[in-house]
């Protein structure tokens, strides 16, 4: 059963009471809160996820709540709470969506180092991933949208999950948080795109979410293995430019686009270098996203026959 | 001895490093402090010099890498090898030889 | 979501392991989330790990355990680090430090000092030379973070350490201490008889506390810090010190002796009791016998006990927002009248309080 399977006022109602527990492979995270709007936001660009039903066990439980007690005319706030912990500060409930994204990532980032996480964007086609290695503001999340909107499998637009030394990625596919201007660029690229509410005046500007396509979540946790990396760049205005870069350059840059090299040590030391060996790395600067596409399956044509 | 003058290099004690060579570096990770570091040719060959003969001064060790690297002074001034010595010793790859 | 009660899991599983076998899927996720709250899951893991059961546990409870050894473990390395930084520095200024609490576990090689969650190291130098080591560390590239120009105040004539420094960069930050307690509480052990009594580290320039100081200093520093989220944790690294040093020949007449000749009976009174209270240390009843007189009249004696073992003992997460706040208040007050004589510390709660409604949030 799908979230979408659910009425939305029934997965609200579940949402206030015990909380939903939904599968986003390769965790399963159980969501509670009292927020309505969250929940019917959450029903919406969740849509095609699977529920869980009777779990016993979720791998990361999130409460958003509304505050409450003698400050009740600041109640318009909520809390993000993790294991009895507030981690952030209150926050708007307008801003309850990419609050619950945000800290999803802070909690999976922290929780999962039985694996390598690289700072990347992640698509998946013919059982090849390419990663997107980048930093935040990059560009890389609409990217991964832009690419998940056509015949690539969106792997995830935040985290490029390497389980071991043979390039293996699994998925951690999520709704891509785009920002400002590129909301409507991506709507103009890709206009059957669904997205969540589009929400002004958060701490990274106007958010709206995309709502995973179906075709990427049907293989569920199925991976892949890495076929191509590829640094992207966006620069307003700029001509493509793709440029093959040596291994030593590549690792560096993974090292440094990673949430737990640091805390993997010498087994990252050797994954890294698995991955760079793996596959010719590229840096990829492109202002305009089919110019991006084109130099991608350019890239991709080219692995497949060396 | 003259050990302020010319001190005999070590590995740090402790210290174990992981090297991968590829085209265009080497990397290299120190298991003791968890730091990943890009090194030239050069300074890869010095480690491995050291890791290999505990107890070389610098001017020894610059001569090995000459010998290595198939270079002149003048390519790769012994000055050059004392200031990446000082280098490695603050990152705690390698340390004085006590004597 | 009721799944019994997280905290008594967490206890039984810390004190035998092989427990851990016997829970199902729910009780995992309560006590996953219980250990995390209160900082001790690579904690339990190593536990695991020494018991031998981690094979037989169900996967998504090795990679949890697995996943927080591994962030411990970088912490303490990047600990030792940072000491090795400061070491560089204070060497040539010819200050010697005292390595304390988390750094110096890693130092004595404890078995869990590499499970701990710490985000700072702390270090000893004597007070004459805290000028000294204050230059030297800035010089080198150390800043105070920005405290306002009263916590500075507050820090300097009341603590018991520099405002804690950062050198940017790096993780962890940098709390250099003259004394374990501050100058102005009632409680004033001497720093030149812990000096007296300071061991090799086996590094140059740093030495440890005594076996004896450095019990005394974790009771000390588990009452009168007034940071109250690390409670158990630190009830932890309590019984980890006393159960190394427990076999050592006379530890216990020692420890007793040195809690008298430091004034520090009242600490270990409570730390004693605690540790009996909340996780069952093994500790000899002759001594508890010889401790009673450590502690304070009866009437408060049976209070403080029982608010202690609530407030030792593991958070539970839920529910959420946490009760006690009542007591942990009282203990707030308590502790901090141990850090300034009454006519100081009402202005600065009020001014703390003050400031708790109307800073904006970081």
């Amino acid at each position: 059963m799908t979230t979408g399977d659910l009425p939305a006022a029934a997965f609200a109602s579940r949402m206030a009471a015990d909380g939903v527990t939904l599968r986003i492979p390769p965790i399963t995270v159980r969501v509670r809160s009292d927020v309505r709007a969250l929940a019917l936001q959450l029903h919406n660009v969740y849509r095609d996820y699977a529920l869980v039903a009777d779990a016993d066990f979720a791998d990361v439980d999130i409460r958003i709540l509304r505050e409450r007690g003698l400050r009740r005319w600041d109640s318009k706030q909520a809390h993000f709470i993790v294991d009895g912990t507030t981690p952030f500060d209150p926050f708007p409930i307008e801003h309850a969506l990419p609050t619950f994204e945000w800290g999803l990532n802070w909690v999976f980032a922290q929780r999962m180092n039985m694996w390598l996480l690289l700072h990347a964007a992640a698509v998946e086609r013919d059982g090849k991933a390419l990663l997107l290695p980048a930093y935040p503001g990059g560009g890389k999340s609409t990217l991964a949208a832009s690419l998940a909107s056509r015949d690539w499998r969106l792997l995830s637009d935040e985290f490029a999950v390497v389980a071991d030394e043979r390039g293996t990625v699994l998925p951690f596919a999520r709704p891509p948080a785009i920002k400002n201007a590129a909301i409507d660029v991506l709507r103009a690229f890709a206009p059957e795109i669904s997205f969540g509410p589009v929400i002004p005046n958060t701490r990274k500007g106007t958010i709206a979410h995309m709502r995973v396509p179906r075709a990427s979540l049907e293989l569920g946790d199925a991976g892949a293995t890495v076929g191509m990396i590829a640094f992207p760049e966006f620069q307003a205005g700029a001509t493509i430019a793709v440029a093959r870069i040596g291994e030593a350059d590549a690792f560096m840059r993974l090292a440094v686009h990673s949430f737990n090299y640091d805390v993997l040590g010498a087994r990252a030391f050797h994954m890294a270098g698995a991955l760079v060996r793996s596959c010719p790395c590229h840096v990829l600067r492109y202002g305009d996203l089919s110019d991006a596409h084109a130099a991608l399956e350019s890239l991709a044509r080219t692995a497949v026959t060396a | 001895m003259n050990h302020k003058s010319s001190p005999a290099w070590r590995i740090a004690p402790g210290q174990r490093l992981l090297f991968q060579d590829f085209e265009d570096g080497v990397v290299l990770f120190d298991a003791l402090v968890g730091s990943t570091h890009l090194l030239d040719a050069s300074a890869a060959e010095t480690l491995a010099i050291i890791g290999e003969a505990r107890g070389l001064d610098a001017s020894a060790i610059h001569g090995k890498l000459l010998e290595r690297l198939e270079l002149s002074a003048d390519a790769l001034p012994l000055a050059t090898v004392e200031a990446l010595l000082q280098r490695f010793e603050a990152m705690a790859l390698i340390s004085v030889e006590s004597a | 979501m009721n799944h019994g009660n997280a905290p008594a899991i967490l206890i039984a599983a810390i004190s035998d392991a092989a427990g851990l076998r016997e829970l199902d899927a729910k009780a995992w996720e309560a006590l996953l989330s219980c250990a995390r709250r209160n900082g001790v899951l690579a904690y339990l893991a190593s536990r695991a790990e020494m018991r031998g059961v981690v094979g037989d546990l169900p996967p998504f409870a090795r990679d949890a355990l697995a996943s927080a050894r591994l962030s411990a473990a970088r912490i303490g390395q990047l600990a030792l680090w940072e000491l090795d930084r400061v070491g560089r520095v204070l060497r040539p200024a010819g200050v010697t430090v005292v390595a304390l609490k988390g750094v110096a576990y890693l130092l004595r090689g404890l078995p869990h000092a590499s499970t701990r969650r710490m985000s700072d190291i702390d270090v000893m130098v004597r007070r004459e030379r805290l000028p000294d080591a204050e230059h030297a560390l800035r010089t080198a590239g150390w800043s105070f973070a920005n405290a306002d120009s009263y916590d500075e105040q507050y820090y300097r004539r009341w603590s018991h350490e520099l405002p804690p420094l950062q050198f940017p960069g790096r993780l962890l930050a940098l709390d250099v201490h003259h004394t374990i307690c501050p100058p102005a509480s009632r409680l004033r052990p001497d720093p030149a008889a812990m000096w007296a009594r300071a061991e090799a580290a086996g590094k140059e320039g740093v030495c440890l506390l005594c076996p004896e100081d450095s019990v005394l200093h974790a009771a000390v520093h588990l009452f009168f810090d007034s940071d109250f989220d690390s409670r158990f944790r630190e009830v932890i690294d309590l019984h980890e010190l006393v159960t190394a040093f427990a076999n050592r020949d006379a530890f216990w007449e020692r420890l007793m002796d040195r809690a008298r000749e430091l004034g520090l009976e009242r600490p270990l009174y409570y730390a004693l009791r605690g540790l009996v209270d909340v996780i069952a240390t093994p500790v000899p009843g002759e001594v508890l016998e010889a401790t009673s007189s450590f502690g304070p009249p009866p009437r408060v004696a049976a209070w403080m006990r029982k608010t202690l073992a609530t407030v030792l003992a593991p958070v539970d997460p839920e529910p959420w927002p946490p009760p006690h706040a009542v007591k942990l208040w009282l203990l707030y007050v308590r502790s901090h009248w141990l850090r300034m004589p009454a006519h100081a510390l009402i202005p600065h709660l009020a001014r703390k309080a003050l400031r708790r409604t109307t800073a904006p949030a970081p």
